[in-house]
């Protein structure tokens, strides 16, 4: 059978003292976005985060959660990634209190993930031609 | 000539990396047997395991209850061998131990890194050890209880080895930080109680903010005076076998690596060698106890041995005295040192320093914090680089001192401090100073003295230019150095590093002995070559393996299978 790939995304919310009109908001910031084989091309992230980016420097941060949601659906589009498993800090770190082997860093994501399924993906999963060649 | 250099036991549970010895991993009934098996490099490091002494709240045991324990019988067996061991005592959560090395009932707060994510690290073993904050009071506390344990111990039973300090540190993109960093709710409420002493005796910086540089630096000095304080308590308890700290970087202990480690699929083998070479410009000592077996297969295995040998070890032991055997060994070839203990670190990547040294002295310079001119042997020959934004008075004094030695010295002038400015200008006037002015890029000024220089420049001035420009900038204000040294062009993916030692009775016709150390960390065919050069003679090849070697007029060519090494020495002539 086709091994599938799916990435696996890790964020947190960070405060942001520089919002207009000098109050307190938050930005949520993804840390890590990586795949089973390693980390993702650069380029292949500018490109995707080309239309949320607000800011000059190299962080992938987003305003809403949304939007972060939205960005791990198009980064599985553009990775051909059958899934994106997003989890926040505090649930990995809840998970890694939790693992005692390089096993279990692997089972956190399936455990306690979000997943974001890739719309393309599931549409060639759904053709009924593909039932039968998958 | 070729000659092959005998094969250590590449792996074992008990000699996990380089010369650490983890003695709990084995019966008491065999630290004979296998510290006599031991041909590695000197000394035998034996890391205190903190969290093995001490089950229970205040209660130590050295070998009275449990024989695993018993760091006198271990002492005995390896003066009865005639091998010379150091302890090691962890003075950050040690990621090669289980909760960091804390007792289990001091393991209470996760230690959490830079991005917030709780700090771990996979041993050898597949194991995950999970690390615990040393900001926690009661953490320091025990440990003050434990150093005393340990100094009574020591003195009452006549262990008479030394005792070093480990700052456990990993790789962090470009620079290395240690494990004992963490943004922990520990480090926090220590933070928040330091923010009100500071306030409350006027120190505190008025209209900071949270996000600021300034907030990020208060945290940092905060996390050096904690640091302090526990290395200051080995200093009191520890005080006739204490011998100072030693910075260890451990491969495959990065943010970034638990993802990759626990992954089956991902390939870390060009990431290791990147992280050990780097580790060494970064002047801590690297080491593999985190590898697995696997991972550490040739030729990984064999640079791991040519660049972590024993010189390079004592060279970074503080209270080593300079010994004729080592002067003989071969060490890491440094034309540059780089001193930064922050902005300018920053200041050498923009202004393209750092890509330059890299592209044509690769691996042959140090990023240091301070440097030390007592211990530096070879200080005159190496030419240093400071970052005026972070000058103080002791390193100024030190830039005066290496002009006044004959050194080369480079400085950026932007952020330096009005005082010691006008300090050059009066040493200038007072000595009669030759000053030569050109505009290049940047406003240049050549300060000279005898054999000796200072070169000053404005970083803020190159910051914007394209790399070629700057580049071309750092090519030309260098190349009054004359710098002796051979050119290594290599495919993708060959790693090569150079070592040099000083010639023998045998070698009389040469200064010196260069050796470049080449390896194919990819599974294709590679080529490197080596330029001929005017001054270098080709001697010989050394642990010639999967490779062939070819001497050409024009230079060496030569050819790498798959996990191929060779290393070539060249003798070295004025």
């Amino acid at each position: 059978m086709k091994n599938k790939m799916r990435l696996k995304l890790i964020y947190r919310i960070i405060n942001n003292e520089q919002s207009e009109g000098g109050q307190e908001d938050s930005l949520v910031e993804v840390t890590n976005l990586f795949s089973d084989s390693g980390t993702l091309p650069g380029k292949t992230l500018d490109s995707v985060y080309q239309k949320y980016r607000f800011h000059s420097g190299p962080a992938l941060l987003f305003k809403t959660l949304e939007d972060m949601g939205q960005f791990a659906q198009e980064t599985a589009q553009e990775t051909g990634a059958e899934q994106v498993l997003v989890l926040s800090n505090v649930d990995f770190n809840i998970g890694l209190g939790n693992c005692h082997d390089a096993r279990g860093v692997r089972e956190i994501f399936n455990s306690y993930g979000r997943p974001i399924d890739n719309p393309d993906s599931s549409q060639k999963r759904g053709g009924i031609f593909n039932k039968f060649f998958n | 000539m070729q000659l092959t250099t005998p094969e250590t036991k590449v792996y074992d549970t008990v000699f996990p990396g380089e010369n650490w010895f983890f003695f709990w991993r084995t019966s008491p009934s065999l630290w004979e047997t296998k510290l006599a098996e031991y041909q590695g490099p000197g000394p035998i490091f034996v890391p205190i395991f903190w969290g093995l002494h001490c089950e229970q709240p205040n209660q130590w045991d050295f070998g009275n209850h449990r024989p695993e324990t018993d760091l006198k019988k271990l002492y005995e067996t390896a003066k009865k061998l005639g091998k010379d061991i150091a302890l090691l005592l962890p003075l950050s959560p040690s990621p090669f131990l289980p909760n960091g090395g804390l007792p289990s009932h001091l393991a209470r707060t996760l230690a959490v890194g830079k991005k917030d994510l709780a700090v771990a690290a996979i041993d050898n073993d597949g194991r995950l050890n999970k690390l615990f904050s040393f900001f926690d009071p009661r953490v320091f506390q025990a440990f003050r209880d434990f150093s005393n344990g340990l100094g009574r111990f020591l003195s009452e039973n006549a262990v008479a080895c030394e005792v070093y300090g480990v700052d456990s540190q990993y790789l962090d993109g470009n620079s290395c930080s240690s494990f004992f960093e963490d943004r922990s709710l520990a480090f926090e409420r220590g933070f928040a109680r330091y923010l009100v002493q500071l306030k409350e005796s006027s120190e505190l910086p008025e209209g900071i903010s949270e996000n600021s540089r300034e907030f990020e630096e208060l945290k940092s000095s905060y996390a050096e005076q904690i640091k302090g304080l526990y290395e200051a308590c080995c200093g009191e308890t520890l005080a006739a076998n204490w011998s100072g700290t030693i910075k260890f970087g451990f491969l495959g202990a990065g943010p970034e690596d638990i993802f990759s480690r626990s992954s089956e699929h991902w390939d870390n083998s060009e990431s290791n060698f990147e992280a050990l070479l780097k580790m060494v410009t970064l002047g801590v000592v690297p080491n593999s106890a985190l590898l697995s077996p696997e991972s550490k297969k040739e030729p990984l295995a064999k640079a791991l041995k040519d660049v972590v040998n024993e010189s390079f070890i004592r060279s970074h032991m503080q209270n080593e005295l300079y010994d004729d055997d080592y002067s003989a060994s071969f060490t890491p070839v440094v034309f540059f040192d780089l001193v930064s203990s922050g902005a300018g670190l920053s200041s050498y990547e923009q202004t393209g320093l750092l890509s330059f040294l890299h592209r044509q002295y690769p691996w042959a310079y140090r990023i240091l914090a301070d440097i030390d001119l007592e211990q530096d042997e070879s200080y005159e020959q190496k030419t240093r680089f400071f970052a005026g934004a972070d000058l103080d008075h002791a390193k100024f004094n030190k830039l005066l001192r290496l002009l006044l030695n004959g050194s080369k010295v480079f400085l950026d002038t932007v952020g330096m401090p009005e005082e010691l400015d006008k300090k050059l200008n009066v040493f200038i006037i007072e000595n009669n100073l030759n000053v030569e002015k050109i505009n290049f890029v940047s406003p240049i000024s050549k300060i000279q003295l005898g054999e000796g220089s200072i070169i000053t420049y404005q970083s803020e001035k190159i910051i914007d230019a394209p790399l070629n420009k700057k580049l071309k900038f750092w090519e030309t204000i260098t190349a009054f150095l004359k710098v002796k040294h051979l050119r290594v062009n290599t495919d993708d993916q060959v790693y090569f590093f150079w070592n040099s030692r000083a010639s023998n009775a045998y070698e009389l016709n040469y200064e010196e002995i260069r050796r470049v150390s080449l390896y194919n960390a990819t599974s294709y065919k590679k080529k490197a070559h080596i330029v001929s050069a005017k001054n270098f003679a080709f001697l010989k090849t050394v642990d010639q393996k999967n490779v062939e070697v070819k001497s050409t007029p024009i230079g060496i060519d030569v050819q790498l299978l798959p996990g191929g090494s060779v290393s070539l020495d060249f003798g070295y002539y004025e």
